[in-house]
């Protein structure tokens, strides 16, 4: 929206030079967008809390750095994907349990600590959906929850991801390919075709 | 084409991004290939049920969280990283990571940039050995140390009159009773008298038992007075299981620094100068900012405290503190006479020293029954040499000639932010009996009568509390045709008239900024002031506006606020 382009160019370019005001507003913006993004990456509140804070730490300190051109949505999403792959890196190294250990991980499991106002209901769908993404690998899961959840188009999410348009489609593509192996393997139907879905059909 | 060939593009085509020739191709192979009509089927199915996932709300704490860590981020890498068991402070330890990890790696770092197994081993059997320090640490203070069941998280002295009390409970309790049977007071002499004009919210902990029950005064504490809060613990109940948190009340203490004013004519006595966005006694405590973490364990119960919330407040527009005047509080701070728009109101500096400012939060139409400084050396000589930086560029309280009153001068000493940004009033509150104001789905807009300009204040979304402002001037007169309206608008949707509408109409940036309006337009009153740069608006709806005025642009910002200040009763009068 025109209002939108507006502020937020207004609001950068404060914010570049330290106006705090201008940044709560970015801020006011982008919250629930980028604690989303990061809770479907991580998969749990506890993450998404310390990510999002991160990122937003991040974006303050290095806004005076940025552009004047700066795509300020992907210039987040882009700090906030790179702090959740150093977490998801370094856990991976100290990881000595194989992941298919774990059937279910409570860690991943929203509770109901992480909605205390009760907005925040996962159905059943919901629950194979993140299931699945979390077994995913971690590029994939960025690319189909830029794609599908933020609904960015794959221009966009090649300037999150650092990859070429092209590179963003193929990628797209074994996401794809993945998350229907995931889910096969998982559920024992393909996604969309569970017995009672199917009989309902 | 075959179907491992066609799937990609299958892909693509999903997502809109096949070449014409790869969506002609896709179809031709769709309509012959069951197998392939399925794939489609799935993407879509899997498009569908994440587009379908929940947006999860964000925790109320995480912006309040974010201010602080930039403000340690920016209070310099050179403070001290102390444990806590507050939430905050813990994740604040977690999350500042970043600056002097990379540049100057220590010895761990060093090694595990080597690149061999033994790099990677040697350090992760660092962290183990490290982890399980900690924790012997954590175990032996645990078992060494008496950890109250609930304490003040910060004892002061304050010199912020209207500081928020924290108490931090340790164990996961009944919210309601920990608010309902923790009470406040005053300690004077062998006596105690219950402070039953505070505000008290508790939160509960994200990833962590216990929680943290904020105490604000309604008014202030009283300057260089001790306060004892008492948990009743016995009455207090757990979350889990029938037991109480204690067997006895917990009491714990805090106290405000004593206020010094400068008299007149002794100009050589060293004037104090209170701020309630400086906190001297906890600087050191303050400024912490870890570089490391170590390990994600979050000490429940450790004996150390740090208190996170005496880190100067950052800007937080949209929280309020709620801190005013008190009238009862003539003991050491002035009087405070409730002056209105028509009044008029009077300032306070004495003339002797124009750089001081007798008081924190006593508000602005102070008249000036200042007292002899009582002596408060302490606090006098940290404040000054050890003032925390806030966001942006701090600067000290401006010396006004006149000061904001009311609900302007409510905001005005209770957001730095503001105070530093707006400067001081260039003269004093104007009523405005002739206004009219507007709210669009982009932004609000705002007529003023008396001297015939409105005001255009853009935002993203109604709720936001942040925008850019612009002033037009009013063009049209009474009796000018109206046009006929062009649009036809949804129901609920209005389109503007009059000066609006003319503004509106002309102005096809605003326009489309604004979009179209919620509600017809409102007759209200106002209240206005005019700052060293800016404004500040108070619409009858008990909305205040600041709206800055940056020189070097036609965007300028604005904050919004609820108007919270209550005029004292005993000099009440309607506004």
């Amino acid at each position: 929206m025109f209002a939108v382009a507006i502020d937020e160019h207004s609001w950068v370019s404060k914010a570049r030079e330290g106006d705090a005001a201008a940044f709560e507003a970015i801020y006011n913006r982008y919250e629930r967008r980028i604690y989303a993004f990061v809770y479907r990456l991580m998969g749990n509140a506890e993450d998404a809390y310390d990510l999002t804070q991160d990122t937003f730490v991040k974006a303050y300190m290095a806004l005076p750095r940025t552009a004047p051109d700066l795509n300020l949505s992907a210039w987040l999403h882009r700090i906030a994907s790179n702090a959740c792959m150093d977490v998801l890196r370094r856990r991976k190294l100290i990881r000595w349990l194989p992941w298919e250990t774990f059937d279910t991980n409570p860690a991943m499991e929203p509770t109901a600590d992480d909605d205390p106002v009760g907005e925040f209901n996962q159905s059943e769908t919901s629950g194979e959906v993140q299931t699945v993404l979390d077994k995913l690998s971690a590029k994939h899961r960025m690319a189909l929850v830029l794609k599908e959840y933020q609904g960015m188009s794959c221009d966009e999410i090649g300037e999150v991801m650092g990859a070429s348009r092209s590179a963003v489609k193929s990628l797209l593509f074994r996401a794809r390919e993945e998350f229907r192996q995931v889910y096969l393997s998982k559920y024992g139907y393909a996604p969309g075709y569970e017995p009672d879905r199917v009989r309902e059909q | 084409m075959d179907c491992t060939e066609i799937r990609p593009l299958i892909s693509y085509y999903h997502d809109g991004e096949a070449t014409p020739e790869e969506r002609a191709s896709v179809e031709r192979h769709l309509a012959s290939c069951e197998d392939c009509r399925r794939i489609l089927a799935e993407y879509r199915t899997i498009s569908g049920d994440m587009g379908d996932l929940a947006i999860p709300a964000p925790p109320v704490g995480l912006r309040r969280d974010v201010w602080r860590a930039i403000e340690a981020q920016q209070a310099g890498a050179g403070a001290r990283v102390l444990p806590s068991s507050s939430t905050a402070a813990t994740r604040k330890n977690k999350l500042v990571q970043f600056p002097q990890t990379k540049k100057k790696p220590g010895f761990a770092g060093m090694l595990t940039n080597t690149g061999s197994a033994w790099g990677r081993a040697i350090p992760a059997a660092m962290v183990v050995g490290a982890m399980f320090i900690v924790l012997t640490v954590i175990l032996l203070m645990q078992r060494g140390t008496t950890v109250a069941a609930a304490h003040l998280l910060d004892k002061g002295p304050f010199s912020d009159y209207t500081k928020t009390v924290q108490v931090e409970f340790v164990r996961d309790v009944n919210s309601l009773d920990a608010t309902r049977y923790t009470t406040v007071s005053k300690v004077d002499g062998g006596s105690t008298e219950v402070v039953t004009n505070v505000e008290k919210s508790y939160q509960r902990k994200t990833g962590a038992p216990g929680g943290v029950l904020e105490i604000k005064p309604v008014g202030t504490w009283d300057a260089g007075a001790t306060y004892e809060v008492k948990v009743e613990a016995d009455k207090i109940n757990l979350n889990v299981g029938n037991d109480k948190m204690g067997k006895e009340a917990i009491t714990d203490n805090f106290s405000t620094v004593a206020y010094t004013s400068t008299p007149t004519g002794t100009p050589t006595e060293t004037p104090v100068q209170p701020s309630p966005t400086f906190q001297p006694t906890t600087v050191a405590d303050n400024t912490a900012v870890p570089t490391a973490i170590v390990p994600a364990i979050e000490p429940t119960s450790t004996s150390v405290v740090v208190q996170a919330s005496a880190t100067p407040e950052p800007p937080r527009p949209t929280d309020t503190i709620a801190p005013r005047p008190s009238p009862t509080n003539t003991q050491t701070a002035p009087t405070v006479t409730a002056s209105l728009p028509t009044n008029t109101p009077t300032s306070i500096p004495p003339t002797a020293t124009p750089e001081v400012q007798p008081t924190a939060t006593s508000a602005p139409s102070a008249t000036a029954t200042t007292q002899p400084g009582t002596p408060t050396a302490t606090a006098t000589s940290t404040r000054t040499a050890t003032a925390t930086p806030q966001l942006g560029t701090p600067t000290p309280r401006p010396p006004c000639t006149t000061m904001p009153v009311n609900g302007f001068g409510k905001i005005w000493t209770e957001q730095p932010q503001v105070r530093d940004r707006v400067g001081c009033p260039t003269e004093h509150e104007t009523a405005i009996q002739t206004g009219a104001s507007q709210q669009f789905v982009g932004g609000y807009m705002f007529w003023r009568g008396d001297t015939k300009r409105i005001y255009v204040f853009l935002s993203g979304s109604p709720n936001d509390t942040v925008g850019t402002w612009q002033e037009f001037p009013d063009t049209w007169n009474d009796g000018d045709p109206e046009p006929t309206p062009t649009h036809v608008l949804p129901a609920g949707a209005y389109e503007p008239v009059r000066g609006f509408g003319k503004l509106y109409r002309e102005n096809p940036q605003i326009q489309q900024a604004l979009g179209y309006a919620t509600e017809p337009e409102q007759a209200t009153t106002a209240a206005w002031q005019a700052y060293d740069r800016g404004y500040a608006l108070w619409t009858s709806d008990k909305v205040i506006r600041f709206m800055f005025k940056d020189s070097n642009s036609n965007s300028n910002i604005w904050m919004r606020f609820e108007d919270t200040y209550v005029i004292p009763p005993a000099t009440a009068t309607p506004r």
